[in-house]
């Protein structure tokens, strides 16, 4: 993994893997990489969370590994599993007294990683994202501590795991939940919000290339708007892209209020923040 | 030095409610001394990252942080418009008024009385911070100075969105309470929906069979039939008129971000008329659903005074079919019915038909059953009335529900 030197230095860095990071956010992964901790983003869906972790990945050239979290999310998928058909195979397949068998059925070659073990166990330093960890209930959340602080993991039948070279882990969080404190107090804590009009513009014109600055800001502003209507959801700035990418498409030059209409399919889902905007529209 | 005076800051924030763990400030300690604290949008960013720990307490870290930048640097250069800030606030900023500490009073004023001075001066600067911004902080740094940061502090955690009175919200707060009561809104029907999901039922048979099957026909894991949840029907009855309408609007907010949570929402409507507006509900236009029914009043009563006893005896005479043994029925309003007739029978007759009658009050208990206020007369046909002043306290009552 490529060192980070100060938070100019990590903003340049995710600035080449084509996230435009705010102050905080670099400030966070250099802290992270400093300090050794983890760090936990959190705010609406669609802010470039996710996207953070894997501009992390691209531009300090690590592998990514990921853990998505859901609800009834549980050790055996988080951290690691005993394979308990191959242990069975190995006990018929040749005839060797049972303490012989007893203890190699409890070596790693038998146990299955999964994402948080195979961080700690990598050759070399990972990214790990997990994400979404608000859908996993309170008591799940325990599972994640012992990693979190010492980057380690217990086996029993093994011992103690630690990890070769500290991973740079990344959390995510749509804040559906509150998190618990000692989840918090063990990460660097990074707001995400939505940008302001000039940063969500610099955003679209990297991500969507050809559609021209004035476009850009355009759209920015159309969208700035609509967050500040009362929506249900507001856009995101993925779905801003998505919206600028048909433009695109349309060979858009000069939006008019005609387009903004005709895309808030993409940029509204439900029938009642449409009929808002669609309101707010009309009355200008 | 930094670490006493983070010390110092991690004090004053926990004074405020902001939980700052001692691993959190010798994290930020070891940050200090990585980053340049020259740089105070560095430093910012710092405390934020390290001090923090949720978004909701930025406010009170702001507060916190006036307190304390002050004697951290010492502003050496003015551009034009810091130096014309200083000046506004000075002539305008009204510091003997004896209001209370209220920032937003202050930097209002100054921006009503030399906002063009200022936007002129912003102009001539280039720079791209706002100019409200810019005052809000001179205006703060000056109370602090005057006042002392306790009352800072005070201010940061009254005004968080949780804890602003219903009757007395402002309209730019009420926006910052709108977020609030979607957030809380989604956070409470996450928890609510999980402790359900964990309360299991009875053994199944047929899944554990299925299940055993992939270990060799041994039943390693059990599987539990998932408990069905009762959900049950809501009408609401809500006062929209003048008085209340702040806190009825943030009702519906979070009773929508809810709805999920019961089987039927019918929402009905009532100045001194009552209307069934569940379909501006459904829609999430709830303030289409206050105007029908302002729009609807006939000259029956004065538009905008409420009128509790003919309100109900419409309701009980016209939509008590919607009722029925199971439902839950949540009045909201302050029962102050202008002294207009009881008929708290229509209450009754309403009681008698459905599960359980709530009342949500946004009075104080203190001021209920004086002067016009109804509140014993109608809470005595009701399973309870709490009384819900701010979000905080709604919130409960509606997870309980």
């Amino acid at each position: 993994m490529k060192p980070v030197a100060s938070a100019t230095d990590a903003a340049d860095l995710l600035r080449t893997a084509g996230y435009l990071p705010t102050d905080d956010a670099a400030m966070a992964v250099y802290l992270a990489r400093a300090l050794g901790k983890p760090i936990l983003a959190e705010g609406p869906a669609g802010t470039g969370k996710t996207e953070l972790a894997k501009a992390a990945a691209k531009s300090l050239d690590a592998p990514l590994i990921r853990l998505q979290c859901y609800e009834g999310l549980d050790e055996s998928r988080a951290l690691y599993e005993w394979d308990y058909r191959k242990q069975l195979l190995h006990l018929q397949g040749d005839d060797q007294s049972w303490n012989e068998a007893k203890t190699a059925l409890f070596s790693e070659e038998f146990l299955l990683a999964r994402p948080l073990l195979q961080a700690v166990t990598a050759d070399e330093p990972v990214v790990l994202l997990i994400d979404e960890v608000d859908r996993i209930e309170m008591e799940t959340e325990a599972l994640l501590l012992e990693v979190l602080s010492d980057f380690q993991v217990t086996v029993p039948e093994l011992g103690t795991l630690e990890a070769k070279h500290n991973p740079l882990v990344i959390l995510t969080s749509n804040d559906t939940r509150d998190l618990s404190e000692a989840l918090r107090r063990r990460c660097l804590y990074l707001h995400l919000g939505y940008p302001d009009v000039e940063r969500e513009a610099t955003i679209i014109e990297t991500k969507v290339p050809g559609i021209g600055a004035a476009l850009a800001q355009a759209v920015a502003a159309a969208v700035a708007r609509l967050r500040h209507l009362d929506l249900e959801k507001e856009p995101s700035i993925a779905e801003a892209l998505d919206w600028a990418k048909a433009l695109q498409a349309l060979g858009v030059r000069e939006l008019s209020d005609d387009d903004v209409r005709a895309g808030l399919p993409l940029l509204l889902k439900t029938r009642g923040d449409t009929e808002v905007a669609t309101a707010h529209l009309a009355s200008r | 030095m930094v670490v006493e005076r983070l010390a110092t800051l991690a004090a004053a924030l926990r004074q405020a409610g902001v939980a700052v763990s001692t691993a959190e400030v010798v994290d930020c300690a070891m940050g200090a001394a990585l980053v340049d604290l020259s740089d105070s949008a560095a430093v910012k960013s710092l405390l934020r990252i390290t001090l923090l720990k949720h978004h909701r307490s930025e406010a009170v870290l702001d507060a916190a942080l006036a307190t304390f930048t002050d004697d951290l640097a010492d502003r050496v250069a003015f551009s034009t418009l810091e130096a014309t800030v200083v000046q506004a606030v000075d002539a305008h900023g009204g510091f003997d008024d004896g209001r209370l500490f209220d920032t937003d009073y202050h930097a209002r004023r100054v921006l009503r009385r030399a906002g063009d001075a200022l936007a002129i001066a912003a102009e001539a600067d280039g720079s791209n911070r706002s100019v409200a911004d810019a005052v809000r902080d001179e205006v703060r740094r000056r109370l602090v100075s005057e006042r002392g940061p306790r009352e800072a502090l005070a201010e940061a955690t009254q005004r968080s969105p949780e804890n602003i009175d219903f009757l007395r919200a402002r309209a730019d707060e009420q926006r910052r309470m709108a977020r609030h009561a979607d957030a809380m809104g989604r956070r409470l029907a996450v928890r609510l929906g999980r402790s359900e999901h964990s309360r299991r039922g009875k053994l199944s048979v047929r899944a554990t069979v299925r299940r055993s099957l992939s270990y060799g026909g041994v039943p390693v894991a059990l599987v539990a039939r998932r408990r069905r949840r009762h959900r049950p029907q809501l009408v609401v009855l809500a006062d929209v008129s003048g008085s209340v309408a702040t806190f009825a609007r943030f009702n519906l907010r979070l009773l929508y971000a809810l709805s999920s949570r019961y089987q039927s929402v019918d929402i009905f409507a009532f100045v001194d008329e009552i209307s069934d507006v569940t379909k501006f509900f459904r829609l999430r236009q709830f303030d289409a659903a206050m105007a029908a029914v302002n729009g609807r009043a006939t000259p029956h009563g004065v538009v905008g005074h409420s009128d509790y006893g003919h309100a109900l005896g419409r309701f009980a005479g016209e939509y008590l079919n919607v009722i029925t043994a199971s439902t839950t029925v949540l009045v909201m309003g302050d029962a102050r019915n202008n002294y207009h007739p009881t008929n708290d029978k229509a209450l009754a007759a309403v009681a008698d038909k459905a599960k359980r009658v709530v009342w949500l009050n946004p009075e104080p208990a203190a001021y209920w059953n004086t002067a016009d206020s109804l509140a014993g007369a109608y809470g005595a046909h009701c399973e309870a009335m709490y009384e819900c002043r701010n979000m905080k306290q709604l919130g409960d009552v509606i997870a309980e529900l």
